[in-house]
């Protein structure tokens, strides 16, 4: 089945919904509607009432004039995804689907109409769109268990319009690069080079500098005159200077070899912990792993790149240590 | 075409040479009530343009040099207390002027960084409780030196947004250098005229809001806008207030090319500097290109989805 | 899962209640009740009412005493009342607890069955265009279920347009799917019968007489019979106890016998004089059919008995469609005389005194046959004998009082008084009951009403066989000549009992003409609609292929199939021709298609005037021109104007066409 259907809807990340991958079929009040047509053909041939008859022939008509409106109406829609944002390991994705109307315009714009369903292949919650009545992007969560590269599930999207006689629907496997974070696991153990004993020039000390306010002092000569604390020396007090702080992080380095007395995931789990507070500080740093080495920086790509190297470490290579 | 208009290109051109495209985009910004970031290297003429500009304008200019150690107060101004009048009496800072020049702003700390931001918002300030309106009009024009120079904290995303335009200035080509250098005495400040009064500055705004833009135009916009939205592409999308300003950029280009519409050219030409500062993130690479610009105007068609 | 909106479930309800009440004959009164009930809970939530919904156990409680209660009341009506009365109960139940989207998928679906029930009593072109309106108030409700957030009149006016897309096709699969027999037999509907009944008391009649329903219609091809000819023959009674005529158990026993052997009755039938017409009787749930005298058939499931009575084989609970060719120069004489003429002179021993030594005294005066009779007829011309609908009751010696007391009666009560005069007197008579009479319309067909039920006698006469005789004409011959108003014109009883009838304002030309107008439209209907059967169908196909053979029939079956999905395609053209929007950018990029044949192509961000310049050298100059024209006013009113004018979109046409000629 997944292989056919692999042949059939390809990866894509953006699907125009057409012939080839959308399904039709009589959904299950569709099939009750077409019983009963045939139980009213029955009593009808037996009571010889053609009344009955043709009301049995009128609901048959129904059932194949919605036919084409039914695959028409879902043909107009294009889904595509949009960017995911990286989430840790056990919390909620959420994946944002893009919906929109065949939208060429130079011909009216044809909404999609009725209902549409989405959800994960094979799961049976769903949640429902009125394309009338919603915004976009829609976000679909889904739960994740471990880091690394996940693959999507195919998406499933049904609509039922007009009468709900069929069912239309189709399976989409979309293409996205989504990475899962480990799961940041506190940690009492500071790295060494941290608590600076091993090397102590990556400490990240507090260095005076004139981001943050901490304390008045007594002025000094040569101070700088922004730094004179105005108010206080109006007051007509002695003359006090603002001290000011700025923790300019030094490099720090994390390294997965120092994580050998707790086991390899729980290891990583714990770096990334690591990588986040140092981030938090705005510390310098860089990452060591078995793998890659990623030479130290700061800021939210560079946290970033730690992050998606962490979670893409080979699953079991502990015991290549 | 408004006869001030060209003038004012005209006059600006004498001293920041051969940079047609550039003056034309700061005028723009300018018609928009916008403020306008330059990034290039030293030594480009940045200083020169803001300088050319206010001189144009007849606007009052002043100039801040940003430095690590400077401080908010330093550019909103401080209370200072009067012995004589025995209370506090508010010294404004150089914020308070019609054109304020911040040079090398990203030299300085974040902090006050974001208190030049914030007034160039609110177009207020707001010390001790008391809050002085700026100037009217209020124009930051900040250059920028390429962000990864050391010593340097670039503006986060979220500030860049503030800046209405963002453009490069680049080298000179050969003809216009060599005309300068030929030229060396001419080219100074003082001799450029103020060729828009403050009335006619009102009244070109007006004009620019008066251009056309008919629904294709706003489609075409819109399209770009979403296209950053939905791609993974890139990192940051262009928020409603970037379409705004897309709009009215490229409302204000048409008015500088004649026209009373806006015709899609205009978005495109527009589109680089209104657009890539908001695009990019704080700490990509890009001093002087419009990669993500031009992969957007390439990725949406002008027509028709 | 949350079911479906408000406004589906409301629709669904409305929609039950009209089907429910239109149904009134058969749904039981307290059924009805419990609709109104649920329905009206079911619609509290949509005008904010809050209520405390009955949890599923009082529902299911409350559904198993319902049953029960139906089980006894319906006991009586016979299996298909019950199996209606059940299926609204249920949905009505149903409708309590519509909770899921199955649940309410259950409801429309019963409600779909319930349309098809309901023309199981009524298919008149009116109730037909009812259940219309009803289904398309169920189509909008399954509308809303689909896509909740569209408004109301797009709902409908969705429904309708599915449904009149749907018509056509339900017309040629009508038209074309072959007419089966019935599968198997139906419980019939043991609802009342209406019409003449199985026996006759003098007073029945006179009821029937009250009501202007229509009995059965009549469309003659070729000779239309005189009114005093129209005596439409249904029932025979031959058993009399002194007061109630009845078909006698013999009789019916030698019936069945006779159908069951296959045994029909084949008079000798004089041929010439002819009477061709086709019958569209309205359901009886009786058996037999009417038809002028002496009759022969062709229609399937149609018998005739050795009484001349034509029967269907079963109960006509839906109207039904028989040819009949009629002979009236035909001598009514059956297969065994002896057997005839022994069943019609039974008396009963008891009652009637008077008329008994009346006819005693009489037929002494005259020995033979024909004066007697003579006599009796001059017996009735003489004494002050009435036409009336309002008889006295005559519960005792009935024939007695009658004839010497009260002397005033209706068709019955002559008839019954003068069969039982000629069976005391030896001559074998018997009562038959059946119609006279029939409304002509523009010579296309008659329509004989209720009111036209009649009783005459047939005598015995050896060797002829039996002759019809008709006591009320010698009393009252308009009642022969032009009917039952003309007859009571006197006493102003006609149709006394429903005073709304149209009937009633024959006399008010407009009204007259209204009522005439939707009989031709009910008889329009019942023949081509409710009367199409295997043999129109087979006629159908005779005059669509010619000759039937298998081959025509699969060409003329795929063809219909063909023409089908050609409907099918035609209704959703859009899809392959949408609508054009904006006419402008549409030219602009036909033309945009006109190039790329010449492998020029546009690049996605080139703007229209960039494109012009970059591709100008490609071109030759007359082309160049054109398209820059095209490009100059597909800018200008894209970009300038903004709302194009029909002269702009006119010349960018032009301009268009002339390129596409250049290239």
């Amino acid at each position: 089945m997944e292989r056919w259907l692999t042949g059939r809807i390809p990866k894509q990340r953006a699907y125009q919904l057409d012939m080839s991958n959308i399904f039709i079929f009589p959904s299950r009040f569709g099939r009750w509607f077409l019983m009963m047509s045939g139980l009213l053909f029955i009593l009808g041939t037996n009571y010889r009432n053609n009344m009955m008859l043709l009301l049995s022939f009128f609901l048959v008509s129904i059932f194949l004039v919605t036919l084409l409106s039914s695959f028409a109406n879902f043909a107009k829609l294009q889904i595509h995804i949009g960017k995911t944002k990286s989430v840790f390991a056990g919390e909620e994705l959420n994946i944002p689907i893009w919906i929109g109307d065949n939208d060429n315009q130079d011909f009216i714009p044809n909404q999609v109409e009725g209902n549409i369903h989405v959800s994960w292949w094979q799961q049976d919650t769903s949640i429902t769109l009125d394309p009338n009545d919603f915004t976009n992007p829609v976000g679909i969560s889904l739960a994740t268990k471990e880091r690394g590269e996940i693959e999507l599930p195919r998406l499933t999207f049904e609509n039922f319009y007009p009468l709900g006689l069929y069912r239309c629907w189709t399976h989409l496997n979309f293409e996205s690069k989504i990475i899962v974070y480990p799961t940041p696991v506190s940690t009492a153990l500071r790295p060494k080079n941290l608590q600076g004993e091993e090397n102590s020039e990556s400490v990240p000390s507090l260095i005076a500098g004139s981001d943050d306010f901490d304390s008045l002092k007594s002025y000094q000569k040569g101070e700088p005159m922004q730094h004179v604390a105005w108010k206080q020396v109006a007051k007509g007090g002695d003359w006090l200077s603002k001290t000011y702080v700025e923790d300019k992080g030094s490099t720090v380095w994390l390294d997965i070899q120092q994580f050998s007395d707790v086991d390899y995931e729980t290891a990583i789990s714990q770096l990334t912990y690591l990588v986040l507070q140092l981030a938090h500080q705005k510390v310098e740093y860089g990452l060591a792993l078995p793998t890659h080495t990623i030479v130290p920086g700061s800021g939210d790509e560079h946290m970033n790149l730690c992050l998606t190297q962490l979670a893409l470490l080979p699953k079991h290579s502990g015991e290549q240590k | 075409m408004d006869q001030s208009l060209d003038l004012a290109i005209r006059e600006i051109s004498k001293v920041v040479l051969g940079k047609q495209t550039q003056v034309k985009l700061a005028l723009t910004c300018l018609l928009c009530r916008g403020h306008l970031l330059i990034e290039d290297l030293p030594g480009m003429g940045k200083t020169s343009l803001a300088h050319a500009i206010a001189s144009t304008l007849g606007l009052q200019l002043s100039r801040v040099q940003f430095t690590s150690d400077l401080l908010p107060a330093d550019i909103l101004g401080v209370n200072i207390f009067d012995s004589e009048a025995k209370r506090f009496v508010f010294h404004q800072g150089p914020v308070f002027s019609q054109i304020l020049l911040a040079d090398e702003i990203n030299r300085a700390s974040p902090k006050t960084q974001s208190a030049l931001l914030e007034a160039m918002e609110e177009k207020q300030v707001s010390i001790d409780g008391e809050t002085y309106s700026l100037p009217d009009p209020f124009f930051v024009i900040a250059t920028q030196n390429p962000t990864h120079q050391s010593g340097t904290y670039p503006l986060p995303e979220s500030q860049l947004d503030r800046f209405f335009m963002r453009i490069q200035l680049g080298f000179p080509d050969w003809q216009s250098e060599k005309t300068m250098l030929m030229e060396l005495e001419e080219h100074t400040l003082d001799s450029i005229n103020n060729v828009i009064s403050s009335e006619a500055q009102t009244r070109l705004h007006q004009e620019v809001l008066k251009v056309s833009a008919s629904s294709a135009i706003v489609e075409y916009i819109l399209r770009l806008v979403t296209y950053t939205r939905e791609s993974e592409d890139f990192p940051n999308p262009l928020s409603p207030r970037a379409s705004k300003s897309l709009l009215l950029a490229a409302k204000a280009w048409a008015l500088l090319a004649g026209r009373s519409y806006v015709l899609p050219e205009d978005v495109q030409a527009i589109l680089p500097s209104v657009a890539e500062h908001r695009l990019r993130s704080a700490y990509s690479d890009s001093a002087t290109s419009h990669v993500f610009s031009d992969l957007l105007l390439s990725r949406v068609d002008t027509l028709a989805a | 899962m949350k079911a479906t909106n408000a406004k589906a479930q409301l629709l669904i309800g409305i929609s039950f209640l009209l089907l429910a009440f239109s149904m009134l004959t058969t749904v039981m009164t307290w059924v009805l009740v419990l609709v109104v009930i649920s329905v009206a809970l079911q619609a509290l939530p949509f005008f904010k009412v809050d209520i405390h919904h009955p949890s599923v156990r009082t529902i299911n409680l409350f559904a198993i005493l319902c049953a029960l209660a139906l089980a006894y009341t319906t006991w009586q009506a016979g299996l298909m009342i019950a199996m209606v009365n059940l299926l609204v109960m249920a949905c009505a139940l149903k409708i309590l607890q519509m909770h899921t989207t199955r649940d309410y998928f259950i409801v429309v679906c019963v409600q779909f069955f319930l349309i098809g029930c309901g023309l199981i009593f009524e298919q008149s072109i009116f109730y037909a265009g009812f259940l219309a309106f009803v289904a398309t108030l169920q189509l909008s409700s399954v509308a809303f279920h689909i896509s909740p957030s569209r408004p109301l009149q797009k709902q409908i006016w969705l429904s309708i347009k599915i449904s009149l897309q749907a018509m056509p096709i339900c017309v040629l699969l009508f038209l074309v799917l072959p007419q089966l027999s019935p599968l198997w037999k139906m419980p019939s509907s043991q609802s009342k019968q209406t019409g003449l009944t199985e026996e006759i008391t003098p007073g029945d009649i006179a009821n029937l007489s009250q009501s202007g329903d229509l009995a059965f219609r009549a469309q003659f091809s070729g000779n239309i019979p005189a009114p005093h000819q129209r005596y439409w023959r249904g029932l025979v009674f031959e058993d009399f106890d002194g007061k109630t005529w009845r078909i006698s158990e013999a009789r019916k026993k030698m019936k069945r016998i006779n159908y069951r052997l296959g045994r029909k009755t084949s008079p000798a039938y004089d041929y010439s004089k002819e009477f061709k017409y086709d019958v569209i009787i309205e359901p009886t749930n009786q058996q037999f059919l009417f038809a002028l005298d002496a009759p022969l058939t062709t229609t399937r499931r149609t018998w005739l008995s050795p009484d001349f009575q034509i029967q269907s084989t079963i109960p006509l609970v839906t109207k039904f469609k028989y040819s009949v060719q009629s002979y009236p120069n035909t001598p009514l004489k059956g297969a065994s005389d002896y057997f005839d003429v022994n069943m019609n002179l039974q008396v009963p021993e008891t009652g009637n005194p008077k008329t008994k030594a009346w006819v005693r005294e009489l037929r002494q005066q005259h020995r033979s046959n024909e004066a007697f009779i003579l006599a009796v007829e001059t017996f009735f011309f003489t004494e002050p004998f009435s036409y009336t609908l309002r008889p006295d009751l005559m519960p005792f010696d009935p024939v007695d009082t009658f004839l010497f007391d009260k002397q005033a009666g209706f068709c019955a009560h002559f008839s019954s008084a003068y069969a039982y005069i000629m069976r005391l007197a030896g001559i074998p008579a018997r009562v038959v009951g059946g119609y006279q009479g029939g409304e002509m319309r523009k010579e296309q067909y008659m329509s004989i009403y209720q009111y036209d039920a009649h009783a005459w006698v047939e005598i015995w006469q050896p060797g002829i066989g039996w002759i019809r005789k008709d006591p009320t004409g010698f009393v009252a011959p308009d009642r022969i000549s032009y009917g039952l108003e003309r007859a009571l014109a006197y006493e102003e009883s006609f149709l006394e009992d429903s005073p709304f009838s149209l009937m009633k304002w024959r006399n008010t030309a407009v009204l007259n003409e209204i009522r005439l107008v939707l009989a031709d439209i009910d008889f329009f209907w019942s023949k081509w609609v409710l009367g199409f059967d295997q043999e129109r169908q087979l006629n159908l196909f005779r005059l669509l292929v010619g000759e039937i053979k298998p081959i025509r029939i699969a060409l003329l079956l795929l063809a219909i199939l063909f023409v089908i999905s050609l409907f099918l395609l035609l209704f959703n053209y859009r899809v392959w021709f949408p609508k054009i929007n904006n006419y402008p950018l549409h030219f602009y990029l036909k033309s945009l298609k006109y190039l790329a044949k010449q492998n020029i192509v546009r690049a996605r961000q080139e703007t229209p005037m960039a494109f012009y310049t970059r591709i100008a050298q490609q071109l030759s100059v007359q082309q160049r021109e054109l398209f820059l024209t095209l490009t100059e006013q597909f800018n200008q009113v894209t970009y300038q104007v903004q709302t194009p004018s029909r002269e702009r979109i006119k010349a960018m046409r032009q301009t268009l066409k002339a390129f596409k000629k250049s290239l």
